[in-house]
């Protein structure tokens, strides 16, 4: 073999390994949630449904689930909506400056054990320790900088000419926005809803802290979960929830190359 | 719609959420750090600074960030230097089970390790049963299972982060400094590091940043002597709502980070300015 070519074949190998240490340990998991042992086996002696049954039918995982899902919903759509207005800002007013993008990207690099620490005595002094409304803000607050980016790059696709030539028909500012801008962002403005709802969805640490205790969301109650033991049943949950955020992440990821092919057509 | 009010309004939600849950919380850990009691004092600093555990509990953060970087950077920079190299569907299909990884919830990759090295787990059941070994291997709840665990969640945010970076250089430069006759040790520290050692510089300090605060692994995967930040400022606050202690290891923390952040940048050799306008891209 010549040198180019060994060099290619040394290179995929090296990522393939590389996606063999960050993707395997989680496979293995898959296939132990279907065992029907009372301990952990792989490969499982015999297959059963008997964790998911055992955790479907259990009132408490449901409950964590529910709240989780209804808080992620509105950190999802509020995220959504402020990035939508930086967006628009951004679009119709000329950019929005490095360092005020930077001020909105904060929570992504903030240490988050340091935000739950001050937001820990903000809300112990407010009497809204363990509040899922406060919750929901907060992790509405971490999944912010994403819907922003996301948008902030959808908008540039867009022609800003589309907006005056709008209004210089004589549309006001509203019907610009539902009958030009929204046709061309609807598809972003999912792609940014879905990755909100996902950051929301799997946050652990601002859970932990500062989350509800009665009914913890379901980060949460995993966490106290796998502090303890190590329970066949948590093996279905992180299935569960491992297919909830992949298939998420696929429609999240698929929407561009749709745009991609509309705009073609 | 004109004015400035236009303007005001719509960026107000955004920076109002991040005023509420990031500038406001971090304010409140410095007031927080500096009293005791209604009294300013410096105490919490002393505290913090000379009292077991904390120190230990410091030293152990840095260590394992410090670890977890290194890891992290040197398993994913090969990966990224050559994905990076490469166009065509394989690239594609590489990019996106990264991000796929990356989209699982730390949970579930910290329960995978959980299974994987418990004493009763899957690689102490394959020993045990092919003979390799009498006795279960003591592998989970030590230093190295909580840094093998942040390395599998660092590493691809750290391959994803340089293939981005990477991907913008100018191969032509590469293609014309060899034929004007430049040798490989040249060539790569003057054609292709200056190119990509901002990426470089930049993707180690956030997988630093990331690493030093993490909550989850080492919690779920430590042992009693793998304590870091994290879990002692959640013990103190939840436990013993001792809100002075936790702000003051977070303030410290934060002005860390930012010292960190700040020598990084010399490294990357650009100006704040630069590295703002890089981020919002």
């Amino acid at each position: 073999m010549n040198r180019p070519a060994l060099r290619s074949v040394a290179g995929w190998t090296y990522c393939v390994l590389l996606l063999g240490f960050v993707m395997v340990p989680i496979a293995v998991m898959i296939p132990a949630s279907f065992g029907s042992a009372e301990v952990l086996q792989f490969p499982p002696e015999s297959f059963s449904l008997r964790w998911y049954r055992e955790v479907l039918g259990d009132a408490r995982w449901l409950d964590s689930a529910w709240l989780s899902f209804r808080l992620a919903i509105v950190a999802a759509l509020l995220a959504t909506l402020a990035g939508f207005m930086v967006a628009i800002e951004h679009m119709r007013f000329g950019r929005v400056r490095p360092l005020m993008r930077a001020y909105l990207l904060l929570p992504l690099i903030a240490p988050h054990i340091v935000l739950a620490a001050g937001l820990f005595s903000m809300l112990l002094q407010a009497r809204l320790l363990g509040s899922p409304t406060a919750l929901a803000l907060a992790q509405c607050c971490l999944a912010l900088p994403l819907a922003v980016v996301v948008l902030i790059n959808a908008v540039e696709a867009i022609d800003p000419l589309l907006w005056t030539a709008a209004s210089s028909l004589g549309a006001r500012w509203w019907t610009v926005l539902l009958k030009v801008i929204l046709p061309n962002l609807w598809l972003s403005l999912i792609v940014a809803a879905l990755i909100a709802f996902n950051s929301a969805w799997d946050e652990v640490t601002f859970a932990v802290f500062f989350g509800p205790i009665q009914t913890p969301t379901l980060p949460s109650k995993m966490f106290s979960y796998l502090q303890e033991l190590i329970n066949p049943s948590v093996t279905a949950i992180a299935t569960l929830l491992m297919t909830v955020t992949i298939v998420l992440a696929l429609a999240a990821a698929s929407i561009p190359r749709l745009i991609r092919r509309g705009g073609r057509r | 719609m004109r004015g400035r009010g236009v303007h005001l309004v719509l960026m107000a939600p955004a920076c109002l959420f991040v005023f509420a849950f990031v500038i406001a919380p971090i304010g409140i850990a410095l007031i927080d750090s500096f009293s005791n009691e209604g009294t300013w004092t410096l105490g919490n600093y002393v505290h913090v600074l000379t009292e077991p555990p904390y120190p230990r509990v410091l030293l152990n953060t840095l260590v394992i960030a410090t670890l977890t970087t290194l890891l992290s950077m040197a398993v994913a920079f090969p990966a990224a230097v050559f994905v990076a190299s490469r166009s065509g569907r394989a690239v594609g299909i590489v990019v996106s089970l990264l991000a796929i990884t990356l989209s699982i919830s730390v949970l579930v990759k910290i329960f995978a390790w959980q299974v994987l090295l418990a004493r009763n787990g899957l690689i102490n059941g394959a020993l045990l049963g092919a003979g390799i070994i009498t006795d279960p291997l003591l592998m989970l709840y030590t230093r190295a299972s909580v840094v093998v665990a942040m390395v599998q969640i660092m590493a691809p945010y750290a391959c994803l982060l340089m293939i981005a970076g990477m991907r913008r250089i100018d191969r032509d430069l590469m293609t014309a400094a060899r034929t004007l006759g430049a040798r490989s040790l040249r060539l790569f520290r003057d054609v292709y590091w200056s190119q990509v050692r901002f990426c470089v510089v930049m993707t180690t300090l956030i997988i630093f940043i990331g690493s030093s605060g993490f909550f989850v692994a080492p919690a779920l995967v430590g042992g009693p002597g793998e304590i870091m930040l994290g879990m002692k400022m959640q013990s103190d606050l939840v436990n013993q709502y001792e809100s002075g202690l936790a702000a003051t290891t977070g303030i410290l923390l934060t002005a860390f980070l930012l010292a960190v952040t700040f020598i990084a940048l010399r490294l990357s050799g650009r100006s704040f300015r630069n590295v703002a306008e890089e981020l919002a891209r």
